[in-house]
């Protein structure tokens, strides 16, 4: 049997149809079920529902053979573990962003507010500015507003939340997407399974194509 | 029911060194078979002999130890360094094979504490021949094979293959690195925006992309390897690889066996030929290896070497739970009355000398507390054994007669 981990969130519902398309049903599934582990109807796959960013956690220490997770958590974490497909949704860019009037100061010291505190340390790192960074877990946007921090380093879908809040984007960092992410232990012990496993995703998405 | 967590606490103590004695058991066994000698290095370094191995251990990684006199010392970082450190420092240039292993603890700074991790391995010096990589992974595989766990798999690579082909993007180190990370993710998203964006040429980039699709059984995979060689040392790793897989097969070696060129292990020291093993209900290897000649060229001294480690407690993960119990006898219990003392311990000594598990019990005689139980009393001997009760006159007529 194979295990996969699927982020709870904004990319829930495409991961479902993405996965019912090639095939694999829950039919006990629903976004709004309190239970965490879902069966499909062959009982060759064992879908665990959970947050986010634990998608790598579980691949990577392989209490899940694959996970579906977005770009942002899987640079975030840093893991270890095969990044084989990009599902092409759920896109967004993760972006510098700040208010309109202080324009990002590269010779200071600098505040980043983030969700993403390793993705945000590597970017400025690379461009030698010395940052501190402020762990949020949501409504990142509110920190420059108050003075929490000079910019924010956040994901922007349509940019709406930012244009409402009067916040501009300084630069984007990396353009984000949705993948399939592969436990290497699974990939090597459980080949026979996950090949076509793959290969059905894989064929879903040339279609959509 | 504090207590008997307590118990169960003692319990999976006790049951994870006998696991990991049973381990080193197989290991140490197996080692002795191929020619292995076991091999020791201090716990204790000068943290300067890592300073001057750039880029092999993050120094941030050490355990640091202020010595007497001021100088700073390190708890063990690794194996294969210190090792390959020693039999350089003894062994001539032209001396034969010399075959070592190791059962050694390695320590680790995490985030807030000081990881240990007990590591078993072996390392072949003063070969750079196919056949003594072959034997080093034929070692890793019976050692695998060994020990009971429900199924396993060795991956080989090369990582020389993978370095000619970084070399040939003419690409600056920090970029490569970039790159090495896309191909061992097998990232071919990233991996194919980062070749357009970094302007490597159409073929070159066709080639990295399948470099990735580079997995499966070595057969296919050799010849796959063959059409998108670019020059001669890729050749050669390839070449090395057919032969590796011929060698096997004479060890008897084919199934379990995968072969994947986008195989980068994170050490940085491995030259040639590379793998790492799996087995399952372990998410990461457990086993990793292969030939390291550059790093003993950075020590000082070029001698080809080989080698593997496995880390024991990710292989006490993966040992299969029936085979958790070990075979162990039961304790065999003696009981006397007083008059009895003498014999009684030279019944103990007795019996030990047998290899039997035994305890005397010095306090009460109540002879229903033990499954196995031998109970002297003042004119003939009773051996309790399960519900099966007998009596003999004397020790000698028991020890004679009767098989515990």
């Amino acid at each position: 049997m194979l295990t996969i981990a699927l982020a709870k969130g904004r990319t829930a519902k495409d991961s479902i149809a993405l996965l019912e398309q090639a095939g694999i049903r829950f039919n006990n599934f629903h976004e709004e079920s309190r239970k965490l582990i879902f069966y499909d109807q062959t009982k060759q796959v064992k879908m665990l529902f959970v947050k986010a960013v634990d998608v790598p956690t579980y691949v990577e220490q392989g209490a899940a053979d694959l996970g579906i997770v977005g770009k942002d958590n899987i640079l975030e974490s840093n893991g270890h573990f095969y990044e084989l497909l990009d599902l092409k949704f759920g896109q967004c860019k993760m972006v510098v962003a700040g208010l309109k009037e202080k324009p990002l100061r590269t010779t200071s010291h600098l505040t980043i507010a983030s969700k993403y505190p390793v993705i945000a340390e590597k970017y400025f790192l690379e461009k030698d500015i010395q940052i501190e960074t402020i762990k949020l877990n949501g409504s990142v946007e509110l920190a420059p507003l108050i003075g929490l921090s000079d910019v924010i380093v956040d994901i922007v879908e349509t940019g709406r939340t930012l244009r409402e809040n009067g916040l501009v984007i300084f630069d984007e960092i990396e353009a984000i997407s949705t993948r399939l992410i592969v436990n290497k232990a699974s990939f090597a012990l459980k080949h026979d399974l996950m090949t076509p496993f793959i290969n059905q995703i894989k064929t879903v998405l040339e279609v959509k194509q | 029911m504090y207590q008997s967590n307590m118990n169960d606490v003692l319990k999976a103590n006790t049951l994870t060194c006998e696991k990991k004695e049973s381990i080193i058991k197989t290991a140490r066994q197996l080692f002795y078979t191929y020619g292995y000698d076991e091999i020791e290095t201090a716990i204790f370094e000068p943290y300067d002999l890592y300073s001057s191995v750039d880029g092999m251990i993050l120094q941030d990684d050490m355990v640091k130890v202020i010595g007497p006199s001021g100088k700073v010392l390190v708890l063990r970082p690794d194996v294969t360094i210190p090792v390959a450190r020693l039999v350089t420092k003894h062994v001539g240039h032209n001396e034969k094979i010399k075959r070592y292993f190791y059962i050694m603890d390695v320590f680790r700074q995490a985030a807030n504490r000081v990881l240990a991790h007990k590591q078993i391995g072996v390392e072949l010096f003063g070969d750079d021949s196919t056949e003594s990589d072959t034997e080093v992974l034929a070692l890793a595989y019976e050692l695998l094979a060994n020990l009971p766990v429900t199924h396993f798999t060795i991956e080989v690579g090369h990582a020389g293959f993978v370095q000619q082909i970084l070399e040939e993007t003419n690409l600056p180190y920090s970029e490569r690195q970039l790159l090495k990370q896309y191909i061992q993710s097998k990232n071919k998203t990233d991996l194919q925006t980062f070749l357009i964006e970094h302007q490597v040429s159409q073929p070159l980039q066709r080639v990295i992309l399948q470099i990735v699709d580079l997995y499966g059984p070595p057969g296919h995979v050799i010849e796959r390897a063959r059409t998108l060689s670019l020059n001669k040392e890729m050749n050669q790793a390839i070449d090395h690889l057919e032969r590796m897989h011929q060698l096997l097969d004479l060890y008897g070696m084919t199934e379990n066996i995968v072969f994947n060129l986008g195989l980068i292990n994170h050490m940085d020291y491995y030259s040639d030929v590379i793998f790492q093993g799996f087995i399952a209900r372990v998410g990461e290897p457990v086993l990793m290896g292969g030939r390291y000649d550059t790093l003993t060229e950075k020590i000082g001294i070029m001698i080809p070497a080989v080698g593997f480690g496995c880390d024991i407690q990710l292989l006490i993960d993966g040992l299969k739970k029936e085979q958790h119990t070990i075979n162990r006898q039961e304790d065999i219990v003696i009981y006397y009355t007083p008059t009895r003392i003498r014999e009684a311990y030279q019944l103990m000594r007795q019996l030990r000398h047998r290899s039997k598990r035994v305890l005397i019990n010095h306090k009460e005689i109540n002879v229903t507390h033990s499954a196995r139980a031998i109970y002297l009393q003042e004119q003939h001997i009773t051996v309790f054994n399960g519900r099966e009760k007998r009596v003999y006159p004397n020790i000698d007529s028991f020890l004679t007669q009767y098989q515990l």
